[in-house]
């Protein structure tokens, strides 16, 4: 095996760790800290035998529950308790409160969406601030969206990095990404289907099937007044849901503010929930008309008219 | 093993108490996920599973009262022993140009200037599952020819002739590979 042999120094280029989708590495490792919590829990003689192993266990497979599809649906199912929440109480719902909400995130037809979301993990021992993301959705098909989307870098705790992708929602195929300096090319990034081209979709539904509750008034630590829903798990559409999610909405425009969730989320002051959780700000939240200029934006291609593809 | 470098050792310790497992999963986890990404074609979804597979042994072994003093090579060879059983399975099936379909097919988020790696990890799909597992245990995992009989149950000179087609397998395959 010499070092000259061109396929030795081919394969031995290999050997490099890669960062796994965030996801994934986060319900793996909430899956194992559970293991290893049950296992803590019980006297050492009691530890039953290993049901963890094999490709026969019964502990649930991340891959299973469409974990592949992490990247843009982040922005709408990720949040973490970190709000300091002062709540008033008590908390009452208001007759046509949550109708309100769901009119004003209902996007005219033919519209583009446009989002800027801040979004903090808080995890393995560590809470990072994300670069903003943005993206631009096309609500007429095929849909195209497009956005910037953080890239995790340097292990978990790293702050990531941006980078451009976009599509069309209705191929159900992945994103592609725009390398610079004139480059599109596929990524493992993909729109969750079970999302929806719009992402406000999924409140909206909620609201309408009566998983949505309306908390009432509360005060996040930054001082913005916000008014607080709760939506809870429909396990019939989304069996891999794991607990309720928290929006906060602007009391006059009804937009979202924030959004939290989590295994175990407890918001308000000195929330709580077991790792990992997710709070996403959002910075931006609109509808623009749907005119070509507009429609452009949510068009990597059309961005990019000169990249080579491939 | 040329992946065993001075950082790893800096986890030192492993035991069931959340804090130091976590510790020792941040500092594993992207070894462990890339060496089964770059082994399995650039397959995303069996990387994660035999990742997953492997980090899941690798609890059940805490539980059962292990404690491994040299953690990331410990947890190395388990994922070895995932990849072993991973090639066998597909030896049995042996359908390598179905892996090599899926590692292209298979979008991944790799830099531009990934491109030659990701033509590499495209061929190594490209060859069948028993010289694979040769190649990747003589060329990447460090091991003698004896070594390699040991674990897949082969003589030594089975070994050298499974090596010997790998390397041919794998120079065609990285030749006629379009990306």
């Amino acid at each position: 095996m010499s070092s000259d042999d061109p396929v030795v120094h081919l394969l031995a280029d290999l050997d490099r760790p890669v960062s796994p989708r965030i996801r994934f590495h986060d319900l793996l490792l909430a899956q194992l800290l559970t293991e290893l919590e049950e296992a803590t829990r019980r006297k050492p003689e009691a530890v039953t035998p290993d049901r963890s192993q094999g490709p026969d266990s019964s502990v649930v497979r991340p891959r299973r529950r469409r974990l592949g599809r992490m990247a843009l649906a982040m922005a709408v199912v990720a949040g973490t308790a970190v709000a300091a929440l002062f709540a008033s109480s008590p908390w009452k719902s208001a007759p046509g409160f949550l109708e309100e909400v769901q009119a004003a995130l209902t996007p005219p037809a033919g519209a583009v969406l446009h989002w800027k979301v801040v979004m903090t993990p808080n995890m393995a021992g560590c809470k990072v601030t994300f670069p903003a993301s943005e993206y631009w959705q096309d609500l007429t098909p095929p849909y195209n969206y497009r956005g910037f989307e953080v890239q995790q870098q340097g292990g978990i705790c790293g702050p990531g990095k941006l980078t451009e992708i976009g599509g069309e929602w209705a191929s159900g195929k992945p994103a592609v990404g725009f390398f610079p300096p004139n480059t599109l090319k596929g990524t493992q990034f993909a729109w969750d289907p079970d999302i929806g081209p719009d992402p406000m979709a999924d409140l909206r539904q909620a609201i309408a099937d009566g998983f949505a509750h309306r908390e009432g008034r509360t005060v996040l630590d930054d001082g913005r007044a916000v008014e607080r829903i709760r939506q809870d798990c429909d396990l019939v559409k989304f069996p891999q849901c794991l607990d309720s999610s928290y929006w906060y909405v602007d009391p006059q425009t009804f937009k979202p503010v924030r959004h939290l969730s989590g295994p175990g989320l407890r918001p308000g002051p000195g929330a709580t929930c077991s790792a990992p959780c997710w709070t996403t700000d959002y910075v931006t939240y609109e509808s623009l008309d749907g005119i070509s200029a507009n429609r452009a934006l949510a068009d990597i291609r059309a961005q990019h008219p000169d990249a080579i593809e491939r | 093993m040329p992946f065993m470098d001075v950082a790893v050792q800096k986890v030192e310790a492993l035991g069931p108490s959340p804090e130091t497992f976590r510790a020792f999963y941040e500092e594993a986890l992207p070894r462990i996920y890339g060496y089964f990404l770059h082994r399995c074609g650039g397959s995303v979804p069996v990387a994660e599973d035999l990742t997953q597979e492997t980090f899941l042994a690798s609890v059940g072994e805490l539980k059962r009262g292990r404690r491994p003093e040299t953690p990331i090579p410990w947890i190395y060879g388990i994922a070895r022993h995932k990849l072993l059983d991973h090639y066998r399975r597909q030896a049995r099936a042996e359908q390598p140009l179905a892996d090599a379909a899926l590692a292209l097919d298979e979008s991944r988020f790799l830099a531009e200037d990934d491109g030659a790696r990701e033509r590499v990890v495209a061929a190594l799909a490209a060859v069948p599952a028993s010289q694979r597992a040769v190649l990747v245990l003589c060329y990447l995992d460090g091991l003698t020819a004896a070594e390699v009989g040991g674990e897949l149950g082969k003589s030594t000179a089975a070994v050298h002739s499974l090596l010997e087609r790998g390397r041919e397998s794998f120079k065609r395959a990285y030749l006629e590979v379009e990306l």
